[in-house]
């Protein structure tokens, strides 16, 4: 079995890092590092990977939500918002953007290989 | 008395013969027109209310009144010749008319008119002046002009009566009355002398006043030309003669028309006083229900002011309250967002020490404590008040991540939700209690099931008859020996279950052990209070 490929995209650098780690543990290959909508989108769309892990708030001025819209426009990896911003709003905002899955902080990294791996079964 | 006997029938015959002649001769005379019913009379009409004058069109006043009732008694009839005063009088003398009423007795006009034997009313000159000019005794007429009527007995009678007291004057001719009156006003005049009945008349139509010069009270009339040719003055004088004695004759009756009309409406002196009371209750009525509706609308003012400002304090506090809860939802998600970075560096800085399980063990043992801390703040960042977080949501979110997170995974734990009941949890519960499940789970995880596949946990929350709260915890793993003592342990765990339990929640703590472990915290009713 391939290991999966992960973009994640986080402006928290500590967290990030951790995810990273947490990822690579359970086999995924973190192919990128993203802290920006322009760079998440850049690099969504360059290292094509199987899903890229979206934190909704990030620096710059494209957030997390504008960011999986401009990659799904240009038809690129599926994406799963990975935030801390849970509440009934935010959830619709992503919701609209097409995103593959909503997950909250911290990330259950077993739960996530399921998911991306039945979506790419799928 | 034969002689008085034979002269008798000759004086009888000669008496009776001078009778009939004079019975011819006076057959022959022609008979007095005024006696004949159906004769027209001509009377004098002139402007000088209220004795004589038209009121729209139709001849009026005392004197019309009173002659017109002598008509009707008479069998005449009227036909009413307008003209001045003066220019009437020389169509009387002239015998162009019949009649002239409200003449003025006097022995030169009696020596070219009749008048009747009784008058109609007394009358008197009086002095009438502009409403800007004092003029008070005759004095203060000294040189001035003075309107009077041409022709008219008061303005002869005015210069004599000056004159009697060495008063000049320059006498200012008109046609009539109302003229007078129009001199005054006009300033060709600055007096002027009416007859008093017709001056109080004119007085109300221009703006003159009556002064208290007056002069030559005088009787008036109704006059006719000499020799009284239609017998109009004595026709009248004998429907006069016939009037009843008393206070209710048709001449009395017209007198208090014209004259005193207010004498038959006399209002009592008490009535005028309860109308004058009334009219003050009126007056009062009126100044209170100002008053009143002035204070009523300063209070309707300032009510609608406070209304404003209460409004405008309820948008300003609607405002407030909706920025506390945006700060605060921040604060909890930041909050929670700062544990998340500290776990995370916890664990990583751990997992640089990969050969030393003790560390990393430790490390997890921290995470497992922020967790509950973690837990509560994004429920809280996600509730409707920001106060109350759901206590079977959180208790089972928090043993499920609790087993998530454990690294030995060689027995298949199973979690029993089922005693879970739905309470609010302010925080101030909801972190103690979750320390507690955090270090009771950890503790039967690591101790409950060695070397079994599998094993259960059940969590309970309810709330009890006396209003607190029970939380059970129990595990089927192998439970402790036969008089353990869970106070007297060294470990951290079971201090940190009774510090919390007992110490700060002000609870209960009992365990038990047969089968397993079981645990149970009692929380009294109101242990916290709402801080947000």
């Amino acid at each position: 079995m391939r290991a999966l490929a992960a973009l994640v995209v986080e402006d928290e650098a500590i967290i990030a890092l951790y995810l990273r780690r947490q990822l690579a543990s359970e086999g995924w290959e973190v192919v990128g590092m993203a802290s920006t909508g322009d760079e998440a989108l850049r690099l969504a769309l360059e290292l094509r990977p199987d899903v890229v892990l979206m934190d909704i708030s990030l620096s710059g001025a494209m957030d997390g939500i504008e960011a999986a819209r401009g990659i799904k426009a240009a038809g690129g990896p599926p994406v799963v918002f990975c935030t801390s911003y849970d509440d009934a709003d935010t959830r619709a905002r992503a919701a609209v953007a097409g995103a593959l899955a909503f997950l909250s902080k911290p990330v259950d990294v077993k739960a996530l290989r399921g998911l991306v791996e039945g979506w790419l079964a799928g | 008395m034969n002689h008085s006997l034979d002269l008798r029938p000759r004086a009888c015959r000669r008496a009776a013969f001078a009778a009939l002649v004079l019975s011819c001769l006076f057959a022959l005379l022609p008979r007095p027109a005024a006696a004949q019913a159906g004769r027209t009379l001509r009377v004098g009409l002139f402007p000088a209310a209220p004795l004589v004058f038209r009121d729209k069109g139709k001849p009026s006043g005392l004197f019309i009144d009173v002659l017109e009732y002598c008509a009707k008694t008479l069998g005449w009839k009227l036909a009413y010749v307008d003209g001045s005063w003066s220019g009437l009088l020389d169509s009387l003398e002239r015998g162009d008319i019949d009649i002239l009423p409200a003449v003025g007795y006097t022995k030169a006009r009696a020596a070219v008119y009749d008048f009747t034997k009784d008058p109609v009313y007394i009358d008197s000159g009086v002095v009438f002046t502009s409403r800007s000019f004092a003029i008070h005794t005759v004095f203060d007429l000294q040189g001035r002009r003075i309107a009077g009527v041409r022709g008219s007995l008061f303005t002869d009678e005015f210069s004599r009566y000056a004159e009697s007291f060495g008063i000049k004057c320059q006498v200012v001719l008109v046609e009539d009355n109302p003229a007078v009156m129009q001199a005054i006003a006009d300033g060709r005049a600055d007096a002027g002398v009416c007859i008093y009945s017709l001056g109080n008349e004119l007085a109300k139509r221009y703006p003159v006043r009556i002064t208290p010069i007056s002069f030559s009270p005088i009787a008036l009339h109704f006059a006719v030309p000499k020799g009284d040719p239609s017998s109009a003055a004595a026709g009248i004088d004998g429907v006069f003669k016939a009037l009843p004695t008393g206070g209710d004759s048709y001449f009395d009756r017209a007198f208090r028309k014209w004259i005193t009309p207010e004498s038959g409406t006399r209002v009592p002196l008490w009535l005028w006083l309860c109308l004058a009371g009334l009219g003050l209750v009126g007056f009062l009525l009126l100044f209170l229900n100002r008053m009143l509706n002035r204070q009523v609308e300063l209070r309707t003012q300032a009510l609608r002011k406070e209304v404003a400002e209460r409004v405008a304090a309820g948008e300003e506090l609607r405002k407030l309250v909706a920025e506390k809860d945006t700060l605060l939802r921040e604060l909890y998600h930041r909050t929670k967002n700062t544990l998340q970075v500290i776990r995370s560096m916890i664990m990583l800085q751990a997992e640089d020490y990969p050969d030393d399980p003790t560390l990393l063990d430790y490390a997890r043992i921290i995470d497992g404590k922020i967790e509950p801390i973690f837990l509560v703040h994004r429920m809280l960042y996600q509730s409707q008040d920001l106060s109350h977080i759901s206590s079977r949501a959180y208790l089972r979110d928090l043993a499920a991540a609790i087993l998530q997170a454990r690294t030995d995974r060689s027995a298949e734990v199973a979690l029993g939700c089922d005693g879970l009941e739905e309470h609010m949890l302010l925080i101030d519960t909801a972190i103690p209690l979750g320390l507690v499940l955090n270090e009771l789970m950890t503790n039967s995880l690591r101790h409950a099931f060695p070397g079994r596949a599998g094993g259960r946990i059940d969590i309970g929350f309810g709330r009890l008859d006396s209003g607190d709260y029970r939380f059970r915890y129990a595990d089927d793993g192998v439970g402790v020996p036969e008089g353990f003592d869970f106070r007297g342990q060294p470990s951290m765990g079971l201090k940190l279950v009774f510090a919390i339990g007992e110490g700060q929640m002000m609870g209960k703590v009992g365990f038990s052990s047969r089968p397993g472990l079981a645990c149970e915290l009692t929380i009294p009713d109101g242990l916290s209070r709402a801080r947000v």
